[in-house]
């Protein structure tokens, strides 16, 4: 049923009992609640009738619920400081990242420092996740990027959506082991502007592996296009991938070669088949061997 | 706010609390986004809370996701959370009712959905009444006394509406009486569950456990 949005006083003291019951319509809901912001009068008996409503609650007996609950509660309120969903949320809870800015086939971009300094776990509430990869000492030169990518793998994997979570990490870790190869090199991708991060690593023989997290998801023919730009070179596309709502990415693209120094990075184009990137890009860093 | 118990030691009689951080300071806890507080307010009274989305859903499933949903909608809104507007209980319990209450009507196509989207609790449910804080004190024993005293009719209307998700008009069709039938039994019931226990509140003497 409908009723007119003005209710005068008489009307909604009528509707005040159904109203603290939360038994009236939706229409008639609002339409009360309106009332009630404007109305100079008290309104006493929403008070008084309101009352009683959390006192029914008492006549339940509690029950223990599952145990799993728990978990899943706490999982899913870590996910949100993870996520910056919830208000204390603060940029500290994704690591940030130092960037530079270079020229890259003759344009300048703004891509990860890996010379600079940074405590990619300051006040990051996953910094316990650190403590499931510690790998072998040969890693250390990729100390960064592993410990970005275990804090972002560590947040998704209690997130609800365990099929993403395990995607994602199952794509970090297959990366850090390419990234442990002979000859592998390997990139910090992020740019400004944008809450997009991941990693690339590039193997011996041309093999990229890509995990990205914080993208928009694709539509329609959307394609987010990976490009290789080896010194001053033109940058050469190198493999295309869609995003889901959940914005991870874990794919596999193909570079001619591995080359020092070569950028990795990443754009949304309309469509496949891109020859030159559209810009702004999402993502990028260099490629470079473990360090030390 | 006053000088009682900590806000938790009056929930379930079958696990008395222990000292610890006050529902408020929980509740600060959560607003500042730390999770042990949240696990604290989760051990206190996740029990009543899933027993209450129980009650209302009638699955158990769905229950789970209505305490899920609940606490990260506290979890959120925490610092939303006003102490003069109630204790954190019944806060957080009211957010886990409205919740059930919404799971249930979206379950039903023919219904709509409460146009709830600003805060969890509409706000005349959580203004200030000192009786509120009489009634949150209420034993469960006195409570189901006076809704056993109800007559048949006013008793039955109350749990359609407050723990059936049902609405005046599909309370009417339900029960087969007119619309105003249906808003004075719940005004009578209302009026009356009031006035008994307000008087059970305020009679120290009588307590909780009159037989």
């Amino acid at each position: 049923m409908t009723r007119q949005p003005g209710l005068d006083c008489e009307e909604v003291r009528d509707l005040a009992p159904l109203y603290v019951l939360g038994a009236l319509e939706a229409d008639e809901m609002a339409a009360v609640r309106a009332h009630l912001d404007g109305c100079p009068d008290a309104h006493a008996e929403f008070r008084e009738l309101g009352a009683v409503a959390p006192a029914l609650l008492e006549t339940i007996e509690p029950e223990a619920p599952p145990p799993d609950l728990r978990r899943r509660v706490l999982a899913a309120a870590y996910a949100d400081v993870a996520e910056r969903r919830h208000p204390a949320s603060t940029p500290m809870a994704r690591p940030v990242v130092p960037m530079k800015r270079v020229n890259v086939g003759g344009s300048e971009i703004v891509i990860p420092d890996r010379d600079a300094d940074f405590d990619p776990l300051g006040g990051t509430p996953g910094a316990r996740g650190v403590d499931r990869t510690g790998g072998p000492r040969r890693f250390l030169g990729l100390a960064a990027a592993l410990l970005i990518f275990a804090v972002g793998a560590f947040a998704f994997t209690l997130q609800q959506d365990l099929t993403t979570a395990r995607a994602y990490r199952e794509g970090v870790e297959a990366a850090l082991r390419l990234a442990a190869q002979p000859g592998s090199l390997s990139a910090i991708l992020a740019a400004d502007g944008t809450d997009a991060s991941g990693l690339a690593v590039v193997g011996a023989d041309g093999e990229v592996l890509l995990a990205l997290q914080g993208l928009e998801g694709t539509a329609g023919s959307e394609v987010y296009t990976a490009w290789a730009i080896a010194g001053d070179g033109a940058p050469v596309p190198i493999g295309t991938f869609t995003v889901g709502s959940g914005g991870t990415a874990v794919a596999r693209a193909e570079a001619p070669a591995a080359v020092t120094g070569m950028t990795v990075a990443l754009t949304l184009e309309p469509g496949p088949g891109a020859t030159t990137p559209t810009l702004p890009i999402v993502a990028a860093g260099v490629a470079a061997p473990p360090a030390g | 706010m006053n000088d009682h118990r900590p806000e938790g030691a009056t929930t379930s009689p079958a696990r008395p609390q222990i000292a610890g951080p006050s529902d408020e300071q929980l509740i600060g806890g959560l607003a500042a986004g730390r999770l042990e507080a949240l696990e604290t307010l989760y051990d206190r009274y996740a029990s009543m809370a899933y027993a209450i989305a129980r009650r209302v859903t009638r699955d158990d499933v769905l229950a789970e996701d209505v305490v899920q949903e609940a606490f990260l909608a506290a979890w959120r809104s925490a610092e939303r959370y006003a102490s003069g507007k109630g204790t954190v209980r019944t806060w957080l319990l009211a957010i886990v009712h409205h919740r059930a209450i919404d799971a249930v009507r979206r379950r039903r196509p023919a219904s709509e959905l409460p146009a709830e989207d600003a805060g969890p609790v509409p706000a005349a449910l959580a203004l200030p009444d000192l009786w509120g804080e009489v009634s949150a004190r209420l034993d469960r024993a006195t409570v189901a006394a006076a809704m056993a005293a109800l007559p048949d009719a006013q008793r039955e209307t109350i749990e359609l509406a407050y723990f059936g998700g049902l609405t005046q008009t599909e309370i009417a069709e339900r029960t087969g009486v007119p619309l105003g039938t249906v808003k004075s039994r719940v005004r009578l019931a209302l009026t009356t569950l009031r006035r008994e226990l307000e008087a059970a509140g305020h009679g120290d003497a009588r307590g909780g456990g009159t037989t």
